[in-house]
């Protein structure tokens, strides 16, 4: 028999905001993002770094270059080990996964990252395209697809809580200045993208007969926020149980079809890194998969043609996709659950909501991204814009984009691992047409508003501070 | 008519003692979640502040909010001791 989770158990009444703050993953991601960040500060302040155990692979051109290295570099690798272990396990064991579960499946994502790091960092990786967040999903399918994944790793494939982590720590290399100057942009551009794409999406559905719960779950997931948009949705209006996992589907599907289409489009095309990071932002479905294509994006800065920095990619997907389209997610919940319970048929069930519902369902970690870009914000306040660059840049920003990247690679590593086609739902034809439709109306609108009508604007990010 | 689509009336609230999140019927586990609807965990996760306290519930066949009720309310034997 199964047993409920904690969050579900106490009669008349929902979870207290207290227990929520250790109860969710969302939460655990701000405290340990901000937990490093603060660490972070006070060595920066203190005239020390988290150099010392943000350690990466280095570039490297022969095996035993790469070996040499590592074993130079052992005890760093082995203190980062430890680091990670402890501040996820924490995390998870308050979840109440098990620590050892966790344990041992984590030394095997932390391995298999370590690996993906140092080809991604082989001298001849960009003649083979072998960009890191590609080569972790490649290898991580073709492992789950072939030989198939044993049951004690799958605990340790956190995708979202890796993912979530390594988006508070990005705050810290965003100056909140920035936001504020970006941030409205690209909400106009994700309002009007996800409006046309949810429309198109439950248009075609409804036309083609299907339930509007059912519309309503496919279009947030091809318009918010991918699964997790799906699952808010399919909860607020009471979906059949087997609707979200068609449009869980169809969003795996697709989500990464676009890591692979998206940045070899805006290779081709030749697309500065800031536009095309807000392509990516406008037309992927899921945070970790979008962050995948516009990482891969970002290691192409710098080759012919590309202007823009690799961190401008990064930076506009998440304006675009955090601040454009993630926190907007309890809105759409309350919306389509007041036209379920007034407009739709009745189900048996009465799930009407309150405005509560914005708060409940909004996604916590993005509280802890903006505390990180404050927090580094002010201690930055002080310096010129070649101080920044020389002195916070490498002492305090710098590590903590390491220890972001490794969290992205666990990340990368883990969707892949955790993507085996053959457990998927069978989505069927016409869900496919619908979600379908609305993946081309939003690619082609995403690239217009990202690549035309706001071009100058992205093409600015990452240039100094407006 | 089956539970799944007998009507019930709208204008009349339900008392909120008798939340779905306080029945039988109802499963919000996050790792049951995970492990029943298939691709969850993959770009998602049942334990994402996004999915507040939704659950399955098993005499209507379907994914709801907590916060959901309907006629057939029936407290877990934990919570009615």
């Amino acid at each position: 028999m199964t047993t409920l989770s904690a969050t579900t158990t106490r009669p008349d009444a929902p979870p207290s905001f207290r227990r929520e703050l250790f109860a969710k993953e969302d939460w655990w991601a701000v405290w340990i993002g901000l937990g490093l960040v603060v660490v972070a500060v006070l060595a920066f302040s203190g005239g020390s770094s988290l150099k010392w155990i943000a350690v990466a692979p280095q570039k490297w051109s022969s095996p035993g270059e790469l070996g040499a290295q590592l074993a130079t570099n052992a005890p760093r690798y082995v203190a980062l080990f430890v680091l990670w272990l402890a501040l996820f396990g924490i995390g998870v064991r308050s979840l109440g996964i098990s620590l050892r579960q966790f344990a041992p499946a984590f030394v095997f994502v932390f391995l298999g990252s370590l690996l993906v790091y140092a080809i991604g960092v082989w001298d001849q990786s960009t003649r083979y395209n072998l960009e890191p967040p590609l080569v972790a999903l490649l290898l991580g399918l073709l492992i789950a697809n072939t030989v198939g994944v044993p049951a004690w790793l799958k605990s340790g494939l956190r995708v979202e809580f890796y993912v979530k982590t390594g988006i508070v720590l990005l705050g810290a290399g965003l100056p909140f200045t920035l936001i504020l100057w970006a941030g409205p942009v690209a909400i106009v551009q994700a309002a009007i993208v996800s409006l046309v794409t949810f429309g198109t999406i439950y248009f075609v559905a409804v036309r083609l007969g299907l339930d509007r719960r059912l519309a309503a779950t496919l279009g947030a997931g091809g318009a918010v926020c991918g699964v997790s948009g799906a699952i808010a949705v399919a909860g607020a209006v009471g979906a059949k149980k087997e609707d979200a996992p068609i449009a869980i589907t169809l969003v795996i599907l697709w989500a990464i079809v676009m890591i692979f289409v998206l940045p070899l489009v805006s290779k081709a095309l030749a697309l500065p890194t800031g536009v095309a990071g807000a392509w990516i932002g406008t037309s992927e479905f899921a945070d970790a998969a979008g962050f995948a294509a516009a990482q891969t994006y970002g290691g192409y800065a710098g080759q012919p043609g590309i202007a823009g920095t690799a961190e401008a990619s990064v930076q506009a997907f998440t304006l675009m996709k955090v601040i454009g389209r993630d926190v907007w997610i309890g809105v759409w919940a309350l919306v389509l659950s007041i036209l379920a319970t007034t407009r739709w048929e009745r189900t048996g069930v009465d799930s009407r909501v309150d405005g509560g519902e914005i708060w409940r369902r909004f996604p916590k970690f993005v509280i802890g991204f903006f505390i990180a870009s404050a927090i580094v914000t002010l201690v930055a306040r002080g310096y010129s814009y070649d101080q920044f660059k020389k002195v916070v840049t490498p002492d305090l920003v710098g590590p903590l984009q390491g220890l972001r990247t490794w969290a992205f690679t666990f990340c990368f590593l883990s969707i892949g691992l955790s993507t085996r086609l053959r457990d998927l739902a069978a989505a069927g034809a016409k869900p496919f047409y619908a979600f379908t439709s609305g993946v081309v109306v939003n690619l082609i609108l995403g690239f217009i508003l990202s690549t035309i009508v706001f071009a100058d604007f992205w093409r600015g990010l990452g240039l100094p501070a407006p | 008519m089956s539970a799944a689509t007998a009507a019930h009336p709208a204008a009349a609230p339900l008392p909120a003692a008798r939340r779905c999140a306080d029945c039988m019927n109802f499963d919000g586990a996050a790792h049951t979640l995970e492990a029943e609807i298939p691709g969850f965990a993959v770009m998602g996760s049942g334990y994402a502040s996004v999915r507040a306290d939704d659950g399955l519930c098993r005499l209507h066949a379907r994914y709801l909010s907590g916060a959901s009720r309907c006629e057939s309310f029936a407290r877990r034997a934990a919570d009615s001791a």
